[in-house]
């Protein structure tokens, strides 16, 4: 009888015990729900709950794609719903602190949005505006990606499903027709 | 006007602010799955991707999905010791343990055992022959009940649940799972050898692909999930009773993959 000694989780032909599972994806669980926000007391609560969900509901595991898609729906379930009860109770007593979280998330940069509201004349937003419905749409997400997500070439790629090289050419060729259309009404920027 | 003029950047990203503003839904986490998976229509592909251009709560959800399996935390965040992962794991065996049973008697289908090449080696009492021709004499009823119990312990239950349609009952050659997805199967151990520790293995024509231990199986069940793909054919899970140095064959479980 062939023994595959060196197969091991992830690979094909693998399996997961409950406790596989958790020992395999644990910390990436408890680093998902801190990176989302949480402190790290609350996310390993969070990821104990998620696995909890998991394994009293294996069934939902349908297959259709990895490991890793099915326990990242149950996560982002789960995160989406707490966040929700936060800002319920947040509505409710005005005394949760949601610091961290979606809410802090969604007043990113309205500082920046105010102040810059106040330069962008209505004719170069316009313009602006104009500009960007002539791209295509893959360069038109490529720039947004770029410049306001901040986002690396490789992670534009991996959000598109592109190459890093047709990101670099999507970005490139939309720079030039952004200079050529909007030269006289922004100062040209690299991205 | 040329010395007023806004830096492009700048104006771009006040745009996407505003664009943010004006969202009134995010996709939902299947949604991000399924496009993450290719498995969107262009059309709907495409309206994902304008709101993730401007959402970067959803892009960042989506960039973890997409390397979840090495997930870190940010930078100034220690990752869990192993004495916190250890923790968190029997404190989660402890929740299992008082929540109701996991069995689902309703899906667990009965099947018949492996074929001999494939059924574990199993020891009988020696009284059986004996108890078997006194239960003829016994009569019906009572034999009736004794072959329930027979075929209870003869008979390992393989539940698949990875769809209604994949199961179809009580035949063993049609206990399948998709080989391109993968599966769960429930396992229900012998109620008459119990162990302190199991451990299983994944065989395909002989061969051993994984071997996992199972420990303890709580409720009398354990869920193997069983990840596609897998090349098509037939498979068996075989469970080992464990107690201190010894393994025995406990109960083989038979499947397709198609």
């Amino acid at each position: 009888m062939a023994m595959t000694d060196d197969l091991g989780p992830g690979e094909q032909g693998y399996m997961y015990t409950p406790e596989e599972l958790f020992r395999r994806y644990h910390r990436p669980m408890v680093a998902y729900f801190v990176r989302r926000g949480f402190s790290v007391e609350e996310s390993r609560d969070l990821a104990q709950e998620t696995f909890l969900r998991v394994f009293k509901n294996m069934d939902s595991f349908r297959g259709e794609s990895a490991v890793e898609t099915w326990l990242f729906q149950i996560a982002s379930n789960l995160y989406k719903n707490t966040l929700r009860s936060l800002q319920t109770q947040k509505r409710d007593a005005q005394e949760v602190s949601l610091d961290g979280t979606e809410a802090a998330a969604l007043e990113r940069g309205s500082t920046e949005r105010d102040a810059l509201g106040d330069i962008l004349a209505e004719e170069r937003a316009r313009r602006l505006r104009a500009a960007l419905e002539d791209l295509p749409p893959q360069m038109r997400q490529a720039v947004y990606l770029r410049v306001d997500g901040d986002l690396k070439y490789r992670e534009i790629a991996e959000l598109m499903h592109v190459s890093i090289e047709t990101v670099k050419a999507h970005l490139y060729q939309a720079r030039q027709h952004l200079r050529d259309r909007l030269a006289d009404y922004f100062t040209d920027s690299e991205f | 006007m040329d010395d007023e003029k806004p830096p492009l950047d700048a104006a771009l990203r006040h745009l996407a602010e505003q664009q943010r503003q004006s969202l009134t839904s995010h996709p939902t986490p299947q949604e991000l799955a399924a496009y993450h998976a290719g498995e969107l229509p262009p059309e709907a592909e495409s309206r994902l991707l304008d709101h993730l251009a401007v959402c970067r709560d959803c892009s960042d959800l989506l960039l973890d999905l997409a390397g979840f399996a090495d997930l870190k935390p940010p930078a100034g965040v220690p990752e869990l010791t192993d004495e916190q992962v250890e923790e968190d794991w029997q404190e989660l065996r402890k929740r299992m343990g008082e929540g109701e049973p996991e069995r689902k008697p309703a899906e667990v289908v009965p099947i018949r055992p492996a074929g001999p090449a494939a059924k574990p080696e199993r020891t009988y009492p020696v009284w059986l022959p004996a108890a078997a021709s006194l239960l003829a004499v016994l009569g019906f009823s009572f034999g009736l009940y004794q072959s329930v119990q027979v075929g209870k312990l003869s008979r390992p239950r393989v539940v698949p649940v990875i769809s209604s349609e994949d199961v179809e009952r009580g035949e063993t050659s049609e206990i399948a799972i998709s080989a391109r997805d993968g599966g769960v199967i429930y396992l229900d151990s012998d109620p008459d050898e119990i162990y302190p520790a199991y451990e299983a293995e994944l065989v395909r024509d002989g061969e051993v692909l994984a071997r996992v231990p199972v420990g303890a199986i709580a409720h009398e069940s354990v869920p193997l999930l069983v990840p596609g793909p897998l090349k098509p054919g037939t498979y068996e899970v075989r469970l080992f009773g464990v107690s201190g140095d010894q393994r025995k064959p406990s109960t083989t479980y038979p499947f397709e993959a198609r």
